[in-house]
Order: C-alpha cells, then structure tokens, then sequence
C-alpha cells in the first residue's frame, strides 16, 4: 500500500503524538533510564567544564597577579602573627564539627547523596539517590553544615530531583533566629528567596539569620536558611518583605543530605 | 536513517553539556540554550519546504524536556510550533541575512521560554502565576544566546565555505 505524501505526513504526526502521549505516561521511567546511561558522562563533562572554567579564570586574573601578590605580602605578615590564635581555635573548632556530625545524626536519619547535574535555570539539582535508596518525595535535603537546599520534588528509580528553596514553587515558614519573628520564604528564581508575610509591628535587621519552622510540616525545624541582605518597606502593603541570601552555594554543592526522618 | 541517528546523538551530547559542562560558564546564573540554537540554525539553514528540521526539533524538545524539570512534551510543542512558524515566516521573507537570522533568533529565544512557561503553569493549573518579568537574567540569558548563536551561524558558514565545499578540478 502506497500511501500519498499528505497522508504520509498525518501519519507521521499521530505516531509521533502517540510516542509522546505514552512516553508522558512513563515519563519517570523514561527520565530514570537517560539518567542512568548519562550520569558517568556527564560526571565526566562536568569535571571537565570545572577544570576548563577554572584555567579561564586563572587567565582573567593575570592582570591583577602583581598587584595581588604585593598584598599578599603585607597579608601574609599579619597571617604569621593570626597563626598562634588560630591553632587554638583549631582545635576548638575539630571539637566543634564532630558535635555537629553527632547533632546531624542524633536529631535526623539522613541519606548521602552526590550532586550529578544542576538545572540553574530552574533551580533544580539531580542527584544520584532515588527510590531504591529509601528516597520519596518532600525530603528535605540539606548540606553536612544544616543548611537547607530544597526538598525531593521527582524521585525517580535511581535518581531523584531536588527542587532548591530558590525555586519559585517553593515556600515555606521561617523564623527569625533570636527575635521569634515569623514569615515565609518564597523562591523567586535564580538563588534568590524573598522574605514574606513580617508583621509591620516586628523589628527585622539586614544580617539577620533566617531558619525554618516545623510549620506546615515541610522541613523540620532550626535548620539555616539564609541571612536577611536588604528590607523592602512599602507603605501600600500590609507586611514587611525582605531579600534574602540563601547559605548554600550551587557551584561548591558536591554531596548533600537527604532527610529521611526526623 | 543514518542522518536521523546522528541528529539524535548531536542532540543527546549536547544536552549533556548543557547540564554539565556548560553550567560553570553561567553568567549571573542564566545559560545559553544550546538545543533551542541548534534546531533554530537547523530551521534556518534549511529550505523552508522541506521538513527535515521537524524532526530536530521533536528530537531537540525531547532532549530538554528529559534533562530538566517540567513536564514530558512540553518542550516538543513548542520546538514544534517555533519550527512551523519560523518556516512560515521564511517564506514570507523574500532575502534572509544576518538581520532577520538575528531577529528571528530573538523571537524565536523569548517564544520558547515564554510559551514553555505558559504551558507548564497551564498544566499545573497556576496560570494565575504566569506572569512576564523582564529582568536582568531575562536580558543577560537573551543576549547570551544571540551572541552564541551569531558565532556558531559564522563558523558554520565558514565551515561550509572553505571546508566543506572544495574547488572542482580544473576550475
């Protein structure tokens, strides 16, 4: 059967609509499977674009080398004498982080997880942690210093989607940290969260400390947010709004904690 | 068949850069989107009646819609419908030049992300959210993406003209 070219053509769409129609219904699968065969290429590709950026920065910076290293001398002088204070601080500081590792483990069960690919327009991680690894959806996910990065928005079989705070589908109750002022943190995209809902009657400063709340039931409690950068005061509306800058850094995030109970 | 196996390939790899290699190059947080670039030069370069760039664009949409967050099928329409309009707008302009690849690029830049946008917020019912904000990324991620595509337009004429296409013998 010869089919003509306009039949061909219709024929050629319905299939492919069906094609995308069935591969909607199985999209998990259907993302879990290229994530699979991808995540050593892109681990790879990834290594790769760090090494590449960093030698191009290095170039960048040429330019300012001898001005930096006549600083740097003078730094280095003050350094030798910060030396002795510092191997006291040392010391205190070792004691510090095994409280905090203990603190980790004692208030929650977590999961490691390594970040495999990062979505910066959509504020999204991919991480190499899914269902099979006891992951489900709305963990939360923080970093070894308990700094909140998002929640599990798409695990898939072996790989799960992290949908960071900064992501405009994100809200969430905070407090701020010594004042017991309460609010809400949105996602306004591209790192950046907006404090909002601060009654007018509440005092807020820029460098406050944001943390989470257990309401709503999201994220557990106490754990950092993100410190207040600038108040936004408007006469027309009815609560103070703030920016604020989250405490993770995207392109330093390697592994993070997935929060299985707490 | 061996044309359509190396586009889906191209666009495989290139979306794995997108995600990974390419990320460390981000200006103020925004990217070029190398998918939507190579199917617009695809469209571009093609005669506006043939449809060979219709299939780079399913396979180009596919390939977004997998490495990133929003819903399967999203990115395909709109690579889609991008693909029939430009190809409409081709034959209605009589000389394509530097100026209209540059203005189509803009255009087809800002329907795709506002078009895909729209879409997502259909499907999950927050049209309410769906809102054009014409901020500093917004500018920083178009600019981005001309400049990218300008330099690619220019290598592959180059390309075409000195690598590709070799004096005949005895010319």
């Amino acid at each position: 059967m010869k089919l003509s070219p306009r039949k061909r053509k219709i024929l050629i769409i319905i299939i492919g609509i069906l094609i995308i129609i069935g591969f909607t219904f199985y999209q998990k699968e259907v993302k879990n499977f290229f994530y699979l065969i991808s995540s050593p290429i892109q681990k790879t590709l990834w290594q790769v674009g760090d090494r590449v950026s960093d030698f191009f920065e290095t170039i960048a910076e040429i330019k300012n080398l001898k001005k930096e290293n006549e600083e740097l001398k003078l730094k280095n002088q003050e350094f030798l004498a910060q030396i002795v204070l510092l191997k006291a601080l040392k010391k205190e500081n070792e004691l510090l982080r095994k409280a905090l590792e203990i603190d980790l483990k004692k208030d929650f069960q977590l999961t490691l997880a390594e970040v495999i690919g990062k979505d910066i327009s959509q504020d999204s991680l991919l991480i190499n942690k899914g269902l099979t690894g006891g992951i489900s959806e709305e963990m939360p996910v923080i970093t070894e210093g308990k700094v909140l990065i998002g929640r599990i928005s798409e695990p898939a079989e072996n790989f799960s989607r992290v949908l960071l705070i900064s992501n405009p589908n994100s809200s969430f109750g905070v407090k701020i940290q010594e004042r017991e002022v309460t609010g809400v943190i949105k996602g306004k995209g591209n790192f950046k969260l907006l404090l909002d809902l601060i009654p007018k009657d509440q005092e807020i400063k820029e460098g406050d400390l944001i943390v989470t709340t257990s309401l709503g039931g999201i994220f557990p409690k106490e754990i950092l947010v993100g410190r207040i950068q600038k108040i936004l005061r408007s006469d027309i509306k009815p609560f103070q709004q703030a920016l604020v800058s989250p405490f993770f850094d995207i392109s330093k995030l390697e592994t993070v904690f997935i929060i299985t109970s707490y | 068949m061996q044309r359509f196996l190396t586009l889906f390939l191209f666009f495989y790899i290139l979306s794995l850069i997108q995600t990974s290699f390419l990320i460390h190059f981000n200006i103020k947080g925004e990217l070029p989107n190398l998918i939507l670039i190579s199917v617009f030069l695809l469209i571009f370069s093609e005669n506006p009646r043939k449809n060979f760039s219709f299939f780079g664009a399913l396979v180009g949409g596919f390939f977004l819609d997998i490495f990133s967050n929003s819903f399967l099928g999203i990115s395909i329409i709109t690579l889609l419908l991008m693909t029939f309009l430009l190809k409409r707008a081709m034959l209605i302009l009589k000389e394509l030049n530097i100026f209209w690849f540059l203005i189509l690029l803009f255009v087809s830049i800002n329907f795709y992300n506002l078009f895909s946008n729209f879409i997502n917020s259909l499907i999950l019912f927050k049209v309410t959210s769906f809102r054009i904000d014409f901020t500093e990324a917004f500018v920083v991620e178009v600019i981005y993406n001309l400049i990218l595509g300008l330099i690619v337009f220019y290598l592959l004429l180059f390309f075409k003209k000195y690598v590709f296409i070799r004096p005949q013998k005895g010319a």
